[in-house]
Order: structure tokens, then sequence, then C-alpha cells
């Protein structure tokens, strides 16, 4: 009875949140949301400093940022519009091309023993280790080796590479969850096994594979350091776009920018939420 | 006429351990013949090679006189129930029924005739647009079966079809498919652990242990004649004794007590051999003679004595175990013939020689 009176000491049953572990999960959540917080309000300043927090509030960056979107001047050296157009390019063929891979290689690294299986694995997994500016170095190597010019390409190889842990592991885990009893079930009603593939497994891997594609999306949307070393004028992204804008004059017109780009992520991030729940995602 | 699977030595080998050891068998048209055995006496990977679903290491499989050995699953033409169903759950009750039909290119009305036919069948006529998520696990059931046999297959497979459901559930469902494979006549293999389910459904009981058969036969003949102590152990409740050959069709027990036997198989003299009573051939009396002559009388005529350890009544029925001199019997018998019965009460126990039979005592597990 006495402890219902003292609710500080109360013990927390299983499943229960205490007041501490409630306040530490909320300050990670602060730190963890603070750069966008930052930004936001950034986004919204009103002077021509980057001082934080702003002395003054108001719209002129959206001005500003809007009017660049319109109407280019000549010292930009890409428009953002043709930026935005690329980004989206290269994160489509990304998301398309790393689908392609990774579902036939999650079916074969779940159904199938092969020597050298756990190298495999290890080799997808690789790039989310991979230091990116070596990854970016060396691919820069490789493409000024090929003696041909393979344009914007350059950029969706890497894309593919960096989306690809994401997109088999998100299959791995649907293909996983399928066990070969629909297949086999399907091969003695009469469907050859390409047929049970396409009707019975593709199917079920479904939400595993949009989150995959989804992920591979914004993998690629938001990739920068890469990027950095692989572009060239015709294949800005938008990530490198907005960087270099920083660089020849740190103006606060990014911020918005930025604002924009994140929140076509968000809307990424809830359409994967919608579609696949929370089971469904593997990160 | 010759409609029947034929089994010819096949073998199977994982690895390093041959699952399945010269199989010989064949299947009978329109007959339900049942795989039992404990778990890992291959009785699965006999059922998935006669499917399609595993090579055999060697031998042969044929059916109309047409070697099956080397032909994909998806040619056989056979149904096939899965323990865990496989079920589609991206598609409703009738996409799953007319799946089968649908790869058969079969035009939609007739599809759509034969989907209303088997929904009829197990009947489920209303659910033909529910998707298969939203079924009981009876009527998953069902659905599984009326899948199976929606492209008029030449043999349905059961991989213990029946494990998931709860025990009333189960018996209601083996006295319905078994109503169902006779009405329809087809040729079906059931793959099950559980004795009583083969026993209630089956025609033919394939006893199998350790990748070999043991025994083939009729339920009854499976119960009443085992083949050794395998087989017994098994198949229903038993008590299984060492006994001594005393003298023809006679037997000495551990306590001493000699026994009248009626032993239809050949057994050599040197040969171990067990005696096996199953419990209901035991008909029990409260020992009530006062006089050493009088129940030696008795005692004679393959009558036992001993002493009630055990009673479980469940009220349709009574178990009773009996303490004798150097061994105990599991003694079944109903609850009314036996008034006043409890822990601790002297009985007497008299088995006819018929039912006392002798078997080897597992000749199996001691080759392997």
């Amino acid at each position: 009875m006495r402890s219902t009176s003292l609710p500080f000491l109360r013990r927390a049953l299983p499943g229960q949140l205490t007041c501490l572990t409630g306040a530490l999960a909320a300050l990670v959540l602060i730190v963890a949301a603070a750069p966008i917080i930052v930004m936001i309000i950034m986004s919204f300043g009103a002077s021509d400093t980057l001082a934080f927090p702003p002395p003054a509030y108001g719209l002129q960056w959206y001005r500003s940022a809007w009017h660049i979107f319109m109407s280019p001047d000549a010292s930009d050296v890409l428009s953002m519009g043709q930026a935005l157009g690329t980004s989206l390019a290269v994160a489509l063929a990304t998301m398309f091309i790393a689908a392609a891979v990774a579902i036939p290689a999650a079916y074969a690294l779940n159904r199938f023993r092969f020597p050298g299986k756990a190298l495999v694995e290890q080799f997808i997994a690789l790039p989310m280790v991979y230091p990116m500016v070596m990854l970016g170095i060396s691919l820069l190597l490789v493409f000024n080796y090929l003696p041909f010019e393979i344009g914007i390409f350059r950029l969706i190889i890497a894309h593919v590479i960096l989306a690809l842990p994401f997109a088999v592991k998100n299959c791995a885990a649907s293909i996983a969850g399928i066990g070969p009893e629909f297949e086999e079930a399907a091969y003695l009603m009469g469907a050859r096994p390409l047929r049970a593939m396409f009707d019975v497994v593709l199917p079920l891997m479904r939400p595993g594979i949009l989150a995959g594609m989804l992920f591979a999306f914004i993998v690629s949307f938001n990739e920068f350091t890469v990027t950095f070393f692989l572009y060239d004028v015709d294949t800005m992204t938008l990530p490198v776009w907005l960087y270099s804008r920083t660089v020849s004059s740190l103006d606060p017109t990014v911020f918005s920018f930025a604002v924009f780009i994140v929140l076509i992520d968000f809307c990424l991030i809830w359409l994967l939420e919608k579609l696949v729940g929370d089971d469904g995602v593997a990160l | 006429m010759n409609n029947q699977l034929v089994i010819e030595n096949l073998n199977k080998q994982f690895g390093a351990v041959q699952v399945v050891k010269q199989v010989n068998l064949t299947i009978p048209e329109g007959k339900l013949v049942c795989f039992l055995g404990p778990s890992g006496c291959g009785k699965t990977t006999l059922l998935r090679m006669i499917a399609g679903l595993e090579t055999p290491s060697s031998g042969r499989l044929s059916m109309d006189g047409k070697d099956l050995t080397m032909v994909p699953a998806c040619e056989r033409d056979f149904g096939m129930v899965f323990q865990s169903l496989a079920l589609f759950p991206h598609m409703t009750v009738a996409g799953n029924i007319a799946y089968p039909l649908r790869l058969r290119r079969i035009d939609k009305q007739t599809q759509q005739q034969r989907v209303d036919e088997l929904l009829q069948l197990i009947q489920l006529p209303h659910m033909a647009n529910r998707p298969v998520a939203q079924l009981s696990g009876g009527q998953r059931q069902r659905v599984a079966i009326a899948r199976a046999l929606a492209s008029a297959p030449k043999l349905l497979l059961l991989d213990e079809p029946l494990s998931a459901l709860d025990a009333k559930l189960r018996e209601a469902m083996q006295v319905e498919i078994r109503l169902l494979q006779q009405r329809l006549g087809i040729t079906t293999i059931m793959v099950t652990h559980d004795q009583r389910e083969a026993m209630t459904m089956a025609d033919v009981i394939v006893v199998m242990e350790q990748g070999r058969i043991a025994q083939i036969g009729s339920p009854l003949e499976v119960y009443r004649d085992p083949v050794n102590e395998f087989v017994a152990d098994f198949i229903g409740l038993g008590n299984i004794l060492p006994v001594m050959h005393s003298g023809p069709q006679r037997v000495e027990l551990a306590g001493g007590q000699q026994l009248d036997v009626c032993s239809l198989r050949k057994i050599d003299h040197d040969q171990t051999v067990r005696l096996l009573i199953r419990p209901e051939d035991i008909s029990l009396k409260i020992d009530d003679s006062r006089k050493q002559q009088e129940r030696a009388a008795v005692l004679d005529d393959n009558c036992i004595a001993g002493q009630v350890s055990f009673i479980r009544d469940v009220g349709s029925s009574l178990e009773a175990t009996i303490d004798c001199a150097g061994f105990s019997l599991t003694v079944a018998a109903s609850p009314r013939e036996l008034p006043g019965l409890m822990i601790g009460s002297k009985v007497l126990a008299t088995i006819p020689a018929h039912a006392c039979r002798l078997i080897d005592a597992s000749p199996g597990l001691l080759a392997a």
C-alpha cells in the first residue's frame, strides 16, 4: 500500500517505463532530431549571417529558394531543377536495378547451399562498412580506366552498390518467412519452377521487395560522398548541388532546399511504414 | 486396371545418413495407405520422393507401368496436402482451389464449375471469395484438400495434414477425410506418427522403422499380430514381457509363472522372444478366494495374481496397472465391471492363451 504513495520510488513492472528511462529516451530523440530542428529554424531566419539562433524570422530564404528554382541565374553551374531531375533519375534507376539484383540474390542465399555462401553474404554487406571516400576514389579510378564514357551510369552503379545491402536484407527477411512448401505445393499442382516463382514466391515477398526498393531510392536520393567523386557537370545530383552552393557562398537558401528534401524523405519513409508495417522492414 | 503405384528398391541418402533403405511397396488403387512411424523414420522422405520433391538415390517408382523416377513434380499429376497446408495467403479460397486448373489452362467457366463442385464437396459453399486468413483451422484444412483434389489427381498425398489441429477437431477431420476418400475412391498415401489416426483412416498401414519397412498390413493385422517388439510397442498399448520357452506353446515369465501361448509365427528355440498381451485381452477379477488351494487351482489356468498399483479411470474406460511377481501388467476394462477396485486391491488377471502372442525382440533395432 505504501509503495503506491511513492510513485518515484515505485518499481516498474516489465513493459512499463520509469521516469528515468523515459527521460533518457526523450534526450536521445532530441539529439537525433536536433540537426533537422536547427535546419528548419534556420530556414525561417531573416538575417544574412549563419548565426544560431537567428536574430529575426521571416520567409526570405524560401522566397529566394523559389526564385532560384524558377529562374536560375547565369552564375549557377547548373539549375536546381536539373539537379533534381538527375537525382530522381538516378534514384529510380538504382531502385529498379537494386531490386532486380536483390530478389534473385536473396532467394539464392535463402534456398540454396553452395560453397562460399558466407563469403557472398559478407560481400553484399561490405558497402555498409566500407569507407565512403575510398569507395568514391576506387570507383573513380575504375570508371576512368574504362575506354568509354558511361555518363550517368557512373552514379547509378555506385548507388546500386550502396543500396544493395538494404535491398538484399529486406528481400531476405521476407523470403525467410516463406517456407519452401509454398513453392512445392505449386509444383505439385503443375507449376514449373519459374511459374511458381511468379505466381507464389514474388507475391508473398512483396512487402520485403517494396521496402527494399524504397530504401534503395532513399539511399540513392540522399547519397553525397561517393557521388561527389563521380559526378560531372551534366550529372550533378541534388545533395552535390546543395553542397556546391554552400561552398561558393554560404547562403541560407540551402536550408530552405534542405527542408524540401527532408520533406520528400519523410513522405517516402511514411509510405514505407504504410506499405509494410513494422515487422516487414529490416535495416 | 493396373493403376497402382509401385515402389522398387527405393533408397535415399542425405550425406552419410541413409534415410530410406531398400523400400519395396505397392500402393493398391483406391486404397488409403498410411506410412506410420516415429519421427525420423524416413516416412516423410519416402512421401516426398513419391511426390517428386526429393530425388531417390537409387531405385524406381512407377505408375501404370510408366517410370516416374525422374519425372518432375509438376508433371506427376499428384495432389498433396502439406503439414503446414501451404495455402496461398494472397489468393482467396476460390483462387487457391482454381490454381491447379488455371495452370492447366482450363477455361474460366469450367474452372468456376469445378470450384463450386469442390466447395460443395467440402461443405464450404459460401466461402469462395473469403481470404484464406479468415478461415478457421478446420476450414483451411478442407480448402487444402479441395485444392489438392481440384485437378482430379491420380494420387493424393497427405503429409501429417492434421497435426496442427486440436484433438477433437482432428478426430472429426480423420473421419471426414476417410469418408471423402472412400466416396471418391482416390488412391491416397498419408504420413502420420499418430497410430490412432492411422488405425482410424487406413486400409493398409506401413510401419516404418529407421528407414525400413517394419510391417505392412491392415490396421487390425498390425495391431493383433505385430512382427516384432518395435511394431507392437508403437501400435497401441501393450504389455511386452521378456519370457523363456518352457515347452511347445508354453513360456515362463520373469516371476516363474507359466503361461500357455498361441504363437502363429514360427519361432526358433534360441531366438530372443517377447510376450505381447494387449490390455483389453486381460480379464480382471477381484481376488476374494480365501483358501490357498482354491487360488492355486485357478492360477494354473493362465491366471496371474497381483495387486493394483495405479488406476486411470476416465469414465468411459478404466486402465489399471497390476504389479505381479517380477513384472507389471496394464489392463483395460470397463469401470462398471469392477466396482470397488482401488489401489492396493488384490486381483486375478486371466489371460486366454490365444491373446498371448510371441514376438521377435525387435530385430530391426538390433540390426541397425
